[in-house]
């Protein structure tokens, strides 16, 4: 529990500036009710800690590991003049982080498996719902919206047949 | 003209490859599982309704036939959100299609008519014969029960796949009536009007699931109780 405790505090580095309370488990329960910093919410380490929150019980599978401290760190905290782009390895860079030059590489490092191609569908499928329909007040637009991208998609798959019936002299 | 009417019911393609597998998983998405006590919205709506569907469909069965439930229930979602998502523009409707009905009709009607005869080998042939029937037409009777036995299957199958494809064909050729007559502006009101009126009564597609699942129950029913 100690080191799982460590390990927290390791990640969520940004919090424990000197104007929060760190010590003790309300401090460290406090830091979960801010706004989670990645995209996708961690499982914390007991249930005393976990916010009345919409979390899932089962975290999505992840991309990459969990997002590197060295990243999350605020510039110049510890300043032994640490370069970024190389201390953090390319295949757990997020896409925003890559440079354009490392593209190309950091797609074939991608996990094409059918396992890693359905966890994919599986992130992006949990993504939306976490963010608009799992939430305490949800509204129309979350089923809306999908429901316009399924007639978008229908309206693509058939253009072939469809651009027929336009009233134009000739087709 | 006769392309145009026919092509919404053709296998739906991308870049020449049939998407129907994923175009009738497609409403499995908007089926969120429910992992807390209390859910969002949307699965609350979703539990909600399922509650008085389910309510309302097995409570005239004895236990033995409860056991289908969750199969009846099922079947009931899909063809419900299959045909409700039929009703966007553009999308492919899977329960138009006669195959796909029959392959949900014949294995279900054959299970529970299976079933009767296993369980209640004489009450389920005593079905074959309606009571008080004059004794010099039992032998032609029980050949018209047979035959009314067999056509239940298909019965189910025709009656879901004409409705629905009916249904779209009629809101095809109205709404296109509709373009044409806007230059004569008498018609229009009267034609829109119509169309109006006949997407309303096409909501009750949904009822043709009633249709459907009722048939299915009342042949289940026969065959557990009596």
């Amino acid at each position: 529990m100690g080191a799982q405790v460590e390990s927290y505090h390791f990640h969520s580095h940004p919090f424990t500036t000197p104007g929060f309370p760190t010590a003790g488990s309300r401090g460290f329960a406090l830091q979960f009710l801010r706004p989670s910093h990645h995209g996708t919410p961690e499982v914390p380490a007991s249930y005393q800690s976990r916010p009345a929150s919409r979390e899932p019980l089962l975290p999505a599978p992840r991309a990459h590991a969990p997002y590197p401290a060295v990243l999350a760190r605020p510039g110049g905290a510890d300043s032994q003049g640490f370069k970024m782009a190389s201390i953090v390895p390319l295949k757990d860079k997020k896409l925003l982080e890559v440079k354009l030059g490392e593209l190309p590489s950091w797609i074939l490092m991608r996990d094409f498996t059918p396992k890693g191609i359905a966890g994919a569908f599986q992130r992006g499928y949990y993504r939306y719902y976490n963010k608009y329909i799992n939430v305490k007040k949800g509204s129309i637009a979350g089923l809306s919206m999908v429901l316009a991208a399924y007639m978008l998609f229908n309206y693509c798959r058939s253009y072939k047949e469809l651009k027929h019936e336009r009233l134009r002299k000739y087709h | 003209m006769n392309e145009n009417l026919f092509t919404p019911f053709t296998i739906p393609m991308m870049l020449d490859i049939p998407i129907t597998t994923l175009i009738i998983m497609f409403p499995t998405m908007l089926f969120p599982t429910p992992n807390q006590l209390i859910n969002n919205r949307m699965i609350t709506i979703q539990q909600w309704l399922t509650k008085l569907t389910s309510k309302q469909l097995m409570n005239t069965h004895n236990p033995k036939g409860q056991t289908w439930s969750l199969m009846f229930i099922s079947l009931f979602l899909f063809i419900t959100s299959t045909n409700l998502l039929g009703m966007l523009p553009h999308s492919f409707t899977p329960t138009a299609q006669l195959s796909m009905n029959l392959g949900m009709a014949i294995p279900l009607w054959a299970g529970t008519v299976v079933m009767g005869f296993r369980n209640k080998t004489k009450i389920s042939l005593a079905h074959l014969l309606p009571l008080g029937t004059p004794t010099f037409l039992i032998p032609m009777l029980v050949m018209i029960e047979t035959i009314s036995l067999f056509i239940q299957p298909l019965a189910l199958a025709v009656r879901l796949t004409a409705n629905i494809t009916a249904g779209h064909l009629l809101l095809h050729l109205i709404g296109s009536a509709t373009l044409a007559l806007v230059n004569i502006s008498l018609f229009t009101a009267l034609i829109t009007f119509t169309i109006l009126t006949l997407l309303t009564i096409l909501e009750f597609a949904v009822a043709l699931i009633q249709a459907y699942v009722f048939t299915l129950l009342v042949s289940l029913y026969l065959q557990d109780n009596t």
